[in-house]
């Protein structure tokens, strides 16, 4: 089955943005990684960390098809999960997920 | 109206339980003036949240709750025997392709949207999941409907119940459409912060000889 990749566009605070980073490399990537979720890059925009605005940083992940999908939904309830993703939310002022395909533009 | 009920068994549930349970639903359903098609599934392993069977039933009477007191069930719910989950609507959006389906899988999900959801999000959910019959073909026979707690007190606010011809309709053909875990899935997912729907689910399904959501079509 085709790779699930997974787009995380998180709003981070003004100021906020390598404190975030840190935690979410201490926090959240091992929780997504044992849930068989891979961090196939990562980058924030604008490229320079604002104290007067926010950042928004750009997450792509993998899963190994659907059924990884699955395996990584029925772990979300996690308690550890719930933690992270409320302390995230008192430094971010919004995010989205959106789960992709590969395209067929570049064949 | 349509009523459904999970039938929750406490204890162990051996061949002989499974009899008397049965009976008593089937002596309940002769028991209620107005019930007018009736049908007990025991649910299929796997199954989370709705107990040991689903009770689907066409019902012409005012009152849903007099399913529940129906003796033959009463006796049981007073023993502490069983505990009886019901939700109750009048059709909403229902589409009956296959009337003449056998020998399905009728599978049913009893969900609650968490109060204080802005009723736009609400929209945009119901039309995402009314989407699914499109572009999962397994699905033959559906309906999703609001679950009405005028007609009979509950948590649950929606009803989805689908039709398949076999089990790997559901658990393939469903679960792995890019359309369910790429579209839908998010308003369910405690990660995803378009989520509206409460972790806590009745997701069942259970053998059906013929049609049941047929019976109104």
């Amino acid at each position: 089955m085709p790779e699930v990749f997974i787009l995380d566009r998180i709003t981070v605070r003004p100021g906020r943005l390598g404190e975030y980073q840190v935690l979410l490399r201490e926090r959240y990537l091992p929780l997504a990684r044992a849930r068989g979720m891979t961090l196939v890059g990562q980058w924030f925009t604008p490229p320079i960390e604002l104290d007067d605005a926010p950042n928004d940083l750009v997450l792509l992940w993998s899963v190994p098809g659907p059924e990884g999908f699955w395996t990584m939904r029925r772990q979300a309830r996690d308690p550890e999960i719930t933690a992270w993703w409320a302390a995230s939310d008192a430094l971010t002022l919004g995010r989205e997920r959106k789960f992709m395909l590969l395209g067929e533009v570049d064949a | 109206m349509r009523v459904v009920t999970m039938l929750h068994v406490e204890g162990e549930l051996d061949q002989s339980r499974h009899a008397a349970i049965e009976h008593a639903v089937a002596r309940a359903a002769g028991e209620v003036a107005g019930l007018r098609r009736s049908h007990l599934g025991r649910h299929y392993p796997g199954t989370v949240g709705g107990g040991q069977y689903t009770w689907d039933v066409l019902f012409d009477g005012r009152d849903p709750a007099a399913l529940r007191q129906a003796p033959a069930l009463l006796e049981l719910v007073e023993e502490g025997a069983l505990r009886l989950d019901t939700v109750a609507f009048e059709r909403q959006h229902l589409s009956v392709p296959e009337p003449g389906i056998r020998d399905c899988v009728k599978r049913t999900l009893l969900l609650r949207v968490l109060p204080d959801t802005p009723p736009e999000a609400v929209e945009r959910f119901e039309r995402d999941m009314l989407g699914m019959p499109r572009y999962i073909d397994a699905i033959r026979n559906w309906a999703f409907s609001r679950a009405d707690p005028e007609l009979h007190p509950t948590p649950w606010t929606h009803v989805w119940e689908q039709e398949y011809r076999e089990l790997r309709g559901l658990q393939e053909d469903y679960m792995l459409s890019p359309y369910h875990w790429g579209l839908v899935d998010g308003w369910y997912d405690p990660e995803s912060p378009q989520r509206i729907v409460d972790t806590n689910l009745a997701h069942v399904y259970c053998p059906a000889a013929t049609t049941i959501l047929g019976w109104e079509a």
